[in-house]
């Protein structure tokens, strides 16, 4: 499977990577032009955060092995494909119970700001070959790697 | 250090070129397009704000405001209006020492070049002097005198420069500018740190921007030019890497200063140059034209005829030019200027001279040009060619591409070599138009860039569709040199236009695409934008006429732009400005501004659609005017 | 080789599907009383009228095709022979095994009340049926008497007040989810409930359900103090018990419930246990977890269970989302606490000597998940931060050359 890869000390924080993902997922068009950069409603799955000495450091989905989100789902939200190693969630299947929310030991997943009723989760871009994240990267602080199911 | 090692060079419509691009051993911009492709998202949308050590503030969902609590909107506006600040500011630079040269020239009793345009300007201006030279002083004063006033005085010759009803409109907005320098001033002081924050009062500084630009940095610079150097007369010539020859000392100028060679022109010109030259074995000197500095020389090549080379090519081709390794001196002057020449021309050996500090290149020695040491500074740029020439052409390879460009360029196209083209009057082509034989007019006008799929792709694309609809193309700036370059200002071009444009270019013997020269000449574009509304007796925003600056590359653009909302015209551009990110700020100038000026942007990066969108518009103003 | 799991929820069906990822070859018979497969935790969502049935299924409808299970659904068993490995279902199958995994989970049981027992319009909220049951009794504008302000009880209360009912809750405690939240945090949601009609009464008991012992439904309650509340029904979610009725060879050791080691393995060789029923698990994801660590033993693959954390309670109420970890209240005054109220947005983290033992988030819950690693490994934070509600991942980020996340233990 593939993973992206983090070299945190080459993150400057420019967030590309997040407007990247906001843009690829926004209903209005994948164009960075379109994306209207104040709209809650279109939130990005990934997020860098200042580590205690103030650097920035990236948090994305890893896409476990034994996913901590996919074992706490009580309502088959959330599955792994063993073919692909993507973890992938179904909005409609969810009840907003935020056990995922609680389970992910990294604190990736959080609840839509705008509703609090879907969670907040990558999808390795779908059908994308590269996530769009790590190609608008300016520094490869992000990358793919493929690695041995876990 | 950049990882990225690619020999992939950026595509470019003009094939030879990127040919030769691509088997260089130098590094130029169509290589580092790649390594540079991963863009800022908050850059492009225009919501990066570094005015104070809280920032630099993003907007995103999260944080819509920055620290100090401004908006989108704010932001935005901001740093659009301090672009248009700088490149308004670039304009009216070159449109004041072309005022000064003109006085120099006053004062020294030199050669009066364009003695009819002298006489024109004269009598607008309401100067009753006879002598010439009184005249050519006055006139100068007189523009001077605007550009140094302050923002609190309105300038006096947008009055006697502007087509009336634009005039009562922009009266009516109050937009008209005060001093075009204060003007500028006000535009960075307003947007420095914690001051304006309306975006509308920063955009309609953007238009009082548009208008003192237009007026003064693109007509008057040309008119004072056509005095100055000779007006423009329509002729043919080559184009391209080809123009240059190995035999001469070659010079290459870049920038947009055409005035400042005025004298080096002429001194080369002399037998007393060409037999410096002969005396190191070289067969003379050449001026190689690159950037919209050549764009404008070949204009008025014809009275250059034995020095000027030719046009080489637009400011991404220059450094191709260089890698010729025929190119012995670098005389520039202002932007342009690729800062990815310098590492070439110490490769290569190419001693770099620059002529105004403004735009002092990091390898270059400057002597700063004065009209009073002009003399001097002649001698010094024919010595260093010289001294160039001896020292590097045995040491370095020569790779020439003589079958780049065109030999067929219909060049020297202006409002007056066209109207009197045309027999003295617009009519022919007003009656052109009203048969449908043009459907309309579009200026396919500005800069080129790397990134609107690739060099002049967008440009040449856009344009062979638009000649396709029988919409006749004017073309004025780093287009031009594109343009030219793939052949479609040739007269031979005539066979990718639609049936009508077809039979009005070969009836005329002229091709579907015009070229009016540097971007300078844009103000010669609005000129006849202008001369035509007259002769309709309409306003300019109803005119069947359209705008597109679809590779644009730089704040001197927006500044631009801003004259052709001014002016009433819709404007395309393929690349949005860094306005996205604020919703308001994008509806007033692709939408409001119907309203207010009659113009409007439109960001379309899709040439089909595009040339669908103008031709609509071109075909509701042909119905507005009754003629269809 | 066959295995044989009885149960089909959490414990059950990730055990099944373990197995099957290790072992293609050999059959998996899942024995259930339930006839389909269900998420309990959403059975309120159903009362509300949100759900359908076939919406609260945590499997895809071809689970048991995908991964060749077969299954005998709607049939209890009745007894388990160990030593000849053999089961007896309640309609008189018989059924062989090698590897047997008991996942039984548990049931609902009524409080010792007076006059509850036996009467038609008490239920419970554990299966299909008690949903089926409830929705038959409760009409809107009907009042529902909910005992017990738990987990159970609270879902029950909402899912009743969605359908339009009027709802009583009854806690002996002094506040509403009393094992999960502070009084801060019961409090918002009491607020909540009542403003969305409900009464609330805590901190009293009831002591006989009314008219008590004729076998006919209750009409009222009475509390301790003297106050009656009629109703039209009652939920009681006062607890469960481990389904471990079937199992009378007494070969089998049992403690709350049946006794297991790491591995999930019983006192008998062979014979597993996961879930509820084994006493040890009340939350969803440690059912899961014991289900995978049976599933992967009983296949030949040793596992261990590595997380037996089950202070771990994420509450979506009334559109109101909490969270809750580790101890509620600091249990002595050498414990320190940091508190945030603001907005309705609560947060309380209760730590001691830079290792945190508690944390109650409400109405702000985003990427909290590391809270649940840090108070799991008492992972010290040192220094500590000037404003602990700002810490995240990033204070622990450590990355792997596969590029799995890890914890730093330095900070």
């Amino acid at each position: 499977m593939k993973r992206i890869m983090i070299d945190k000390d080459r993150c400057n924080g420019c967030l590309n990577c997040s407007l990247a993902c906001m843009a690829e997922h926004n209903p209005a068009g994948k164009s960075i032009y379109v994306l209207n950069l104040t709209d809650i409603r279109n939130e990005s799955r990934n997020f860098i955060a200042l580590d205690r000495s103030g650097k920035p450091t990236p948090i994305f989905c890893r896409h476990c092995g034994e996913p901590e989100c996919v074992i706490a789902c009580m309502s088959g939200a959330m599955s792994r494909d063993p073919a692909t190693g993507r973890v992938t969630y179904h909005p409609e299947q969810c009840a907003a119970c935020f056990m995922c929310v609680l389970s992910c030991p990294f604190g990736v997943l959080k609840a839509d700001t705008a509703e609090r009723k879907v969670i907040i989760k990558c999808d390795f871009c779908g059908e994308r070959e590269t996530p769009r994240c790590v190609e608008n990267c300016p520094n490869r602080a992000i990358y793919l790697i493929e690695v041995s199911e876990e | 250090m950049s990882e990225l090692t690619t020999c992939a060079v950026c595509p470019s419509a003009d094939t030879i070129l990127s040919q030769f691009i691509a088997g260089l051993e130098v590094e130029t911009s169509h290589h580092r397009v790649e390594s540079q492709k991963v863009k800022c998202g908050f850059g492009l949308q225009g919501v990066c704000c570094r005015l104070c050590t809280n920032g630099p503030c993003r907007i995103t969902p999260t944080s819509p405001r920055g620290v100090c609590g401004a908006s989108a909107d704010t932001i935005v506006a901001r740093n659009f209006l301090r672009a248009v600040a700088a490149g308004s500011g670039c304009y009216i630079h070159v449109v004041e020492n072309a005022a000064r040269n003109l006085k120099a020239l006053a004062a020294s009793h030199g050669e009066i070049k364009g003695p009819a345009t002298l006489d024109k300007l004269a009598a607008l201006f309401g100067i009753a002097a006879e002598d010439p030279y009184q005249k050519a002083d006055q006139v100068a004063d007189r523009v001077l005198g605007d550009l140094h006033r302050p923002s609190y005085e309105k300038m006096r010759l947008v009055e006697k420069l502007a087509y009336g009803p634009r005039l009562e409109q922009w009266r009516k907005l109050n937009i008209l500018p005060g001093g075009a320098k204060s003007e500028v001033f006000d535009g960075v002081v307003k947007t420095s740190t914690n001051l304006n924050s309306d975006p509308l009062d920063m955009l309609l500084h953007c238009l009082r921007l548009g208008i003192s630009t237009g007026l003064y940095g693109l007509t008057l610079t040309n008119l004072l030019n056509d005095i100055l150097l000779g007006e423009p007369v329509i002729r043919q010539a080559p184009v391209g890497l080809r123009v240059i020859d190995t035999g001469f000392v070659n010079i290459m100028i870049t920038g947009h200063q055409h005035s400042m060679f005025a004298d080096l022109q002429a001194k080369l010109q002399t037998e007393a140059a060409a037999s410096r030259a002969r005396a190191i074995g070289a067969k003379g000197f050449r001026l190689i034209g690159c950037t919209c500095v050549g764009q404008d020389l070949q204009l008025r090549g014809e009275h250059y005829q034995t020095i000027f080379a030719g046009h080489a090519g637009n400011n991404f081709t220059s450094e191709a030019v260089l890698a010729t390794g025929a190119i012995d001196l670098v005389v520039s002057e202002f932007n342009c200027t690729l800062p990815g020449i310098e590492p070439i021309a110490a490769e290569f050996m190419v001693r770099m001279i620059c002529i105004d500090d403004l735009a002092k290149k990091a390898n270059a020695d400057l002597f700063q040009y004065d009209p009073e040491t002009v003399a001097d500074l002649s001698e010094y740029i024919i010595a260093n060619a010289i001294q160039s020439y001896q020292k590097r052409r045995s040491k370095v390879n020569i790779r020439l591409a003589d079958s780049h460009g065109d030999d067929g360029v219909v060049t020297g196209v202006s409002e007056s070599s066209l109207r009197d083209f045309l027999g003295g009057t617009w009519k022919p082509l007003v009656e052109l138009i009203a048969a449908g034989k043009i459907k309309g007019i579009a200026g396919v006008v500005g800069c080129s860039n790397l990134t609107a799929k690739g060099h002049d792709v967008f440009t040449v694309e856009l344009t062979k569709e638009l000649i396709q609809r029988d919409i006749i193309v004017l073309s004025a700036g780093c287009t031009s040199g594109g343009l030219e370059n793939v052949g479609l200002m040739s007269p031979k071009a005539a066979a990718l236009a639609g049936d009508n444009l077809r039979e009005v270019c070969e009836a005329l013997n002229i091709p579907p695409v015009l070229n009016f020269g540097p971007c300078l000449a844009i103000g010669r574009l609005e000129l006849v934008a202008a001369e035509i509304a007259q002769f309709l007796g309409v306003d300019i925003p109803q005119l069947p006429l359209v705008l597109s600056a679809p590779q644009w590359l730089e704040e001197q653009a927006l500044a631009d732009g801003a004259f052709g909302l001014a002016l009433g015209l819709p404007l395309h551009l393929a690349i949005p400005p860094a306005i996205t990110g604020s919703e308001l700020v994008t509806r007033v100038l692709t939408e409001d501004m119907v309203g207010l000026t009659g113009g409007r942007l439109i960001l379309e990066d899709d040439v089909i659609k595009t040339a669908d969108l103008l031709e609509e518009i071109i075909v509701a103003k042909r119905r507005g005017l009754g003629l269809e | 080789m066959k295995y044989v799991i009885i149960g089909a929820s959490a414990a059950g069906i990730n055990a099944a599907q373990t197995i099957r990822k290790l072992d293609s070859q050999n059959e998996i018979l899942l024995i259930s009383k339930d006839d389909r497969v269900y998420s309990r935790c959403m059975l309120h969502h159903v009362i509300a009228g949100k759900r359908s049935l076939d919406g609260i299924s945590f499997v895809s409808p071809d689970f048991f095709t995908q991964n060749a299970l077969q299954w005998i659904k709607g049939t209890g068993v009745r007894d388990i022979r160990f030593a000849e490995r053999r089961i007896t279902l309640e309609d008189d199958q018989s059924v062989a095994y090698d590897r047997l995994l008991i996942a039984s989970g548990a049931s609902a049981s009524l409080p010792p009340i007076k006059g509850l027992a036996g009467a038609p319009n008490v239920f419970t909220l554990r299966d299909i049926s008690d949903v089926q049951r409830i929705g038959a009794a409760a009409q809107a504008g009907k009042t529902a008497l909910v005992i017990g302000a738990g987990l159970v009880g609270m879902d029950a209360a909402a899912g009743l007040l969605e359908k339009g009912l009027h709802v009583v809750i009854v806690e002996q405690a002094d506040r509403l989810l009393p094992l999960q939240l502070d009084r801060t945090a019961a409090s918002n949601y009491q607020t909540l409930f009542e403003q969305a009609g409900a009464e609330v009464y805590t901190g009293v008991t009831i002591t006989e359900a009314l008219p008590s012992g004729n076998g006919g439904p209750v009409q009222s309650v009475r509390l301790n103090d003297g106050t009656v509340i009629p109703c039209d029904l009652v939920i009681a979610a006062t607890g469960v018990r481990p389904n471990t009725g079937f199992i009378k060879d007494a070969v089998l050791t049992m403690n709350d419930g049946i006794t297991v080691d790491e591995q999930m393995q019983t006192s008998l060789p062979d014979v597993y246990a996961a879930g509820d029923v084994t006493g040890r698990s009340a939350i969803w994801p440690l059912a899961v977890k014991q289900g995978i660590v049976a599933g992967s033993n009983m296949a030949g693959t040793s596992k261990k269970l590595t997380d037996g954390f089950t202070a771990k309670n994420s509450i979506n109420l009334l559109g109101l989302e909490t969270v809750s970890l580790g101890l509620v209240h600091a249990p002595d005054p050498s414990y320190e606490q940091a508190t945030l109220n603001h907005h309705g947005v609560y947060k309380k983290i209760i730590y001691k000597d830079g290792v945190v033992h508690g944390v109650i988030l409400q109405k702000e819950i985003s990427r909290c998940g590391f809270w649940t690693q840090v108070i799991k490994e008492k992972l010290p934070i040192e220094p500590w931060p000037a404003d602990i509600f700002d810490l995240n991942y990033a204070a622990f980020y450590q990355i792997a050359p596969n590029g799995r996340y890890q914890y730093a233990r330095a900070l």
